[in-house]
């Protein structure tokens, strides 16, 4: 992108400071000028994110970066007597963007709202494309052009993006905590959620209690669930190759890479079917859930935890299996031909061998599945209520992650009683997910020195 | 009885496989019947106006905005959130000393952990009054309901009004927001998944062409482009792919931000500041995840199924593609 900038030019072109013409001040000042120039340029395009107002200076602060750019070949053309090829190609992308700034009033809905929102979004993204990189060429000649200025004036177009980034998660999180915090009282955890027609009016209770234990609840189900298959699979394509393991691995990452909308769709078939003749026995009540009214007739309700326990261990089997196979397949030779050469079988090594020397891998992905697993509401989404019916596995499903959703999309008598603690049953849930991931990190490296002895395979 | 492990782990295997077979063949038959009910049909199903029963009284099931949808929903979040996560990989692996390399990861590793529903609900409450009415959808609908849409920042929300107005069930227009919105957040989801395996890819980079490229003479930019990317090309494929099927797959970001269904094409077709929602929301107002399970019935339903069935193919390609182009690169470069 920059010019091929030879150090030998250089060196013969400098002079000694006593003796160097005006022109070779003016040259040296003309990048660090054009680098404030491109500054005030890249301000303006993320001020032009958030403000309408700003149009007009888009032709304004194109005209700046152009003198900019021109300012940086002039200087590598008077230093270096070459043309800096990048700084010339990102002159015309100016000019093309110039171009595109001044049709933009056209485009679209004229002046209406929209077009000014198009307009100023435009600008924002057109301004940021040509000026990140005029900043990397302008930094390299404020750096002196050498090598090593060349590698350092690439961490604006790093870091600007990855800060960014970084500094929308913390926005967001911050946020959370700040609308969230204040509604988590002792009552909104321990109270539990009901609404009955008592006589003509409407009784309503609230609190998050079955929620917050339903999710516990759905996280344990879904590990108990997952743990056997996933290793089961794990250790099966890992050890036993063949067409039979390659049929199963290819099985177990479709189903990862299959949207989770199709075992929410799945699920609700799943209920649908088992609900069909409306039968209420064991089996259709282990399915859809069932609940006993004070006259101690049971009623069938949307999908048991059970259902939503089974299919969301689907969204976990997979990860636990690439862990496992992680973990067999970072074995070193000699530990497994060692305990074949002492008489070990089969099962003595799987037990006493492989599951050992995979346990971290298998741990990290157990907490990572279930953290997922936790935060999933699509898969609820067809087979679950509102907890009034407590908790267990013949229940109604539910969980903090679906109060959520149900508590800005539901039923408006749920809103209103609910609606209050739908930032705290967030922060809640992103305690649990965020404790579970964490705990991920820091089982690894525990199990690690238990079963490894320390000995690192990376 | 010795063979024990070897049939416990084959039972537990087959898992896996019955479950997919089951839920494809599911999707697949109920889907069927969409196709071969006397008012839906496939010349219905590629029209591009949709409209429900239950809203409108005219039931029209085109599934082309909502196809275009997902496709612009894969677009827009894979092009933000792939030059982010490449940065964030290329800083932490290449660039930045290995403490804030550290740091970064175990941050990513921790962020990886926020729920889609938690994106979704900061959506519509922080980020879309935020930037009101910059990335808030059509807004010429705003003429026909003001009290639903276009609120300034400062007075959000409106006494009287709860925070969630304008986001009723069933309402087409949903979250009233455009898809560059949930696309912006979608990015957000998917770059602590797609980065770190960016950066293992890097870091898989055998050592030798790297040392060989800075000897004779190289910067440590020049490299990264010339040797080290093409080397990890292949690992990139795969992180790209993970992202696209989290975007793909996502349902709860583009209900809450897009809302329920596309009513028509958007007018022009690339303007992502209109609200097209994906084929997951469109499906997922078909079945029906507002009412009970026994709501799903008729044409509404099945048509509720060829939008899975229709996101299964969408996978299925994606997957292929990334593996053919992985296997490509793998081979030229091992």
């Amino acid at each position: 992108m920059c010019a091929s900038v030879s150090s030998t030019t250089r060196s013969t072109h400098g002079l000694r400071d006593a003796q160097r013409p005006l022109l070779d001040y003016v040259s040296a000042a003309l990048p660090v000028g054009a680098l404030a120039g491109i500054s005030v340029v890249l301000f303006v395009a993320c001020l032009s994110f958030s403000l309408n107002s700003l149009d007009g200076y888009r032709l304004p602060a194109v005209a700046l970066l152009a003198a900019s750019l021109a300012a940086i070949t002039v200087h590598a053309r008077y230093e270096d007597r070459a043309w800096d090829r990048g700084a010339i190609v990102l002159l015309a992308s100016t000019a093309l963007a110039g171009a595109m700034l001044s049709w933009l009033p056209e485009y679209a809905y004229g002046h209406s709202v929209n077009g000014l929102v198009h307009r100023s979004l435009f600008t924002a993204i057109i301004l940021l494309a040509v000026a990140l990189p005029s900043m990397c060429i302008a930094l390299f000649y404020v750096l002196g052009a050498t090598p090593t200025a060349r590698d350092r004036s690439w961490y604006p177009l790093l870091v600007l993006p990855v800060a960014a980034a970084f500094g929308a998660y913390g926005l967001i999180l911050a946020r959370l905590i700040e609308k969230g915090a204040p509604d988590l009282s002792w009552h909104a955890v321990t109270g539990v959620y009901s609404s009955q027609l008592v006589g003509s009016a409407i009784v309503s209770e609230s609190g998050m209690r079955n929620y917050i234990l339903g999710t516990l609840l759905l996280i344990a189900m879904t590990a108990l669930i997952a743990l056997p298959i996933g290793i089961g699979v794990g250790i099966f394509v890992s050890e036993y190759e063949g067409w039979l393991a390659r049929i199963v691995g290819f099985s177990t990452a479709m189903l990862r890479a299959i949207s989770v909308f199709i075992l929410a769709v799945s699920a609700v078939s799943l209920v649908k079917w088992v609900g069909e003749d409306d039968s209420t026995g064991p089996f259709s009540n282990l399915i859809r859930g069932v609940y006993t009214d004070a006259a101690g007739f049971d009623h069938p309700t949307k999908g048991s935890f059970l259902t939503a326990a089974m299919f969301l261990s689907l969204l976990v089997i997979p990860v636990i299996a690439r862990a496992t196979e992680e973990g067999l397949r970072s074995l070193p030779r000699d530990i497994r031909e060692g305990s074949t050469a002492l008489g070990a079988t089969d099962g003595h090594a799987l037990l006493r061998v492989l599951l050992p020397w995979a346990a971290p891998n298998i741990m990290t992905g157990l907490l990572l599945g279930t953290a997922e697993a936790a935060g999933s509401v699509t898969v609820l989404l067809f087979i679950s209520g509102n907890g009034q019916y407590g908790v267990g596995p013949q229940h109604e499903s539910t969980s903090l992650a679906y109060l959520i959703f149900d508590a800005g999309r539901g039923t408006n008598t749920f809103k209103e009683v609910m609606g209050q603690y739908q930032f705290s049953a967030a922060l809640l849930l992103l305690c649990i997910t965020f404790s579970l991931t964490i705990g991920s990190l820091v089982l690894r490296q525990k199990f690690a020195s238990r079963y490894r002895a320390g000995i690192s395979y990376e | 009885m010795r063979a024990w492990p070897k049939v416990v782990s084959l039972s537990m295997g087959l898992v896996p496989v019955v479950v997919l077979i089951a839920m494809v063949a599911n999707v697949a038959a109920n889907s069927k019947k969409a196709l071969t009910a006397a008012d839906v049909g496939l010349r219905e199903l590629a029209d591009t106006k949709f409209s429900s029963l239950f809203l409108s009284g005219q039931a029209h099931y085109g599934l082309a905005p909502a196809l275009w949808g997902s496709i612009e929903l894969l677009i827009i979040a894979t092009t933000l959130a792939f030059p982010i996560a490449l940065a964030m990989a290329v800083l932490s692996a290449e660039f930045a000393p290995s403490i804030v390399g550290r740091v970064m990861r175990t941050l990513l590793g921790v962020m990886s952990g926020i729920p889609p529903i938690i994106y979704a609900l900061m959506a519509i409450v922080f980020v879309a009054p935020f930037m009101v009415p910059k990335f808030t959808g059509d807004l010429s609908y705003s003429s026909v309901h003001p009290e639903k849409i276009g609120f300034a920042p400062a007075d959000w929300p409106p006494p009287g009004v709860p925070w969630n107005a304008g986001a009723f069930p069933w309402d087409p227009t949903g979250g009233n927001n455009s898809v560059l919105l949930a696309g912006i957040l979608l990015a957000l989801l998917a770059i602590p998944f797609m980065a770190p395996l960016i950066e293992d890819a890097l870091r898989n980079v055998p050592n030798e062409p790297k040392q060989a490229s800075l000897a004779l003479g190289a910067g440590r930019w020049y490299t990264l482009w010339r040797v080290t990317l093409p080397h990890a090309l292949a690992g990139i494929v795969s992180a790209v792919r993970l992202g696209m099927l989290k975007v793909l797959g996502d349902l709860m970001i583009a209900l809450f931000v897009v809302g329920y269904a596309a009513p028509n094409f958007p007018k022009p077709s690339w303007d992502v500041l209109e609200r097209t929602a994906p084929l997951t929301a469109t499906g997922a107002g078909l079945i029906g995840g507002l009412g009970t399970p026994s709501a799903c019935r008729g044409a509404e339903c099945s048509v509720g199924y060829v939008t899975a069935l229709l996101l299964l193919i969408m996978a299925v390609v994606i997957v292929a593609v990334s593996t053919i182009l992985e296997r490509q690169f793998r081979k030229r470069f091992a």
